[in-house]
């Protein structure tokens, strides 16, 4: 049976991350195969090469903030929710002040009022 | 290559990340410091371009900031922050290729004494003459890289110069390892092209140093 390894096994075997078993059988294939062999050396050699090529200095910004996250306390959910009970709250308290609330608690039944009183009267 | 403490520290950075995940803004700060040269020059070996570069990191720390949250697993930041990172590259390629301009820089990068390069020649504790023929090498096999495909580039400088494992860039890329294997593969023999074509070698490449 021929093998013929691809790619992947041949660059795995490069960077010696190919397991035993396979590494056995592509050394094999090398025997039968130097031209192949020297094929990947010469990648190697590439390798080599290239890792002359130096990193760049570069100095970290000292500060980073995100400037979308950062937002005025006005904004936040729980504040507006709170303001606005608020300024209802003082909305009915204003109404209230002005028309003249009445509050009555008889026989179980609450009854708010605001305006004149009016008096009822009894059916004789 | 020589480990650095900072290479270490980013090694080590499991606790930083999920500090902050949590929203320690300290251990956020220190994330950027820690992997921002690491990005930087991702982004630079992408592009050849230090103005793209800075875009590029600035954007992906930005992401991170905002995304971190969201990053289930710990031992996974460094393949998500890649791929932040990759993500933005491949939009200043479509943004550049779109608008086709350039800019005198791009014509003969390093040229003249307000040039980045001229800037970062001048290290304190080495041979300047040395350093600029070091520099001028690295650019060279820096314009060797530039003429691989995106798809190649993008293997290759996260596995040569990144050391990410093939697991890793799969991760980043959103592909399988066979291909990853399979472009680095391609990449570096079009490498050994370009550079037979140019005639670098491990001799002329020892004169030059």
């Amino acid at each position: 049976m021929s093998y013929k390894p691809d790619e992947s096994t041949l660059i795995a075997y490069l960077y010696g991350e190919l397991n035993e078993k396979e590494t056995q059988k592509l050394e094999g294939y090398f025997q039968q195969h130097p031209e192949e062999l020297t094929k990947l050396r010469e990648l190697g050699e590439v390798r080599d090469l290239m890792s002359h090529a130096q990193d760049k200095e570069v100095i970290a910004p000292p500060v980073f903030v995100d400037d979308t996250n950062i937002r005025p306390l006005w904004k936040s959910s729980s504040i507006r929710f709170a303001v606005g009970m608020a300024a209802s709250i003082l909305f009915l308290l204003v109404a209230g002040k002005l028309l003249g609330p009445e509050i009555n608690y008889s026989k179980g039944e609450l009854r708010i009022s605001f305006g004149e009183k009016t008096i009822s009267r009894k059916k004789k | 290559m020589a480990e650095t403490l900072l290479d270490i520290a980013m090694m080590h950075s499991d606790s930083l990340i999920a500090r902050a995940r949590d929203g320690d803004k300290n251990a956020q700060g220190k994330l950027v410091q820690l992997w921002y040269k690491r990005i930087y020059n991702f982004s630079y070996k992408f592009f050849f371009d230090h103005d793209l570069a800075m875009e590029v990191s600035q954007k992906t720390f930005i992401s991170m900031h905002k995304n971190l949250a969201g990053l289930q697993e710990v031992t996974r930041f460094k393949s998500w922050l890649y791929t932040i990172a990759i993500n933005y590259c491949r939009e200043e390629a479509r943004k550049k290729k779109a608008s086709r301009s350039f800019s005198l820089h791009d014509l003969n990068p390093g040229e003249g004494e307000e040039s980045y390069r001229w800037e970062e020649s001048h290290h304190r504790n080495e041979n300047p003459e040395r350093q600029l023929r070091h520099s001028e090498l690295s650019d060279l096999l820096q314009s060797c890289l530039m003429l691989l495909s995106h798809e190649q580039r993008e293997v290759v400088i996260m596995k040569e110069y990144e050391g990410l494992k093939f697991r890793e860039i799969a991760e980043a890329l959103n592909i399988s390892e066979n291909t990853v294997k399979s472009r680095m593969y391609y990449g570096l023999d079009g490498l050994k092209k370009i550079l037979e074509q140019k005639k670098i070698t491990k001799e002329t490449i020892g004169y030059e140093l």
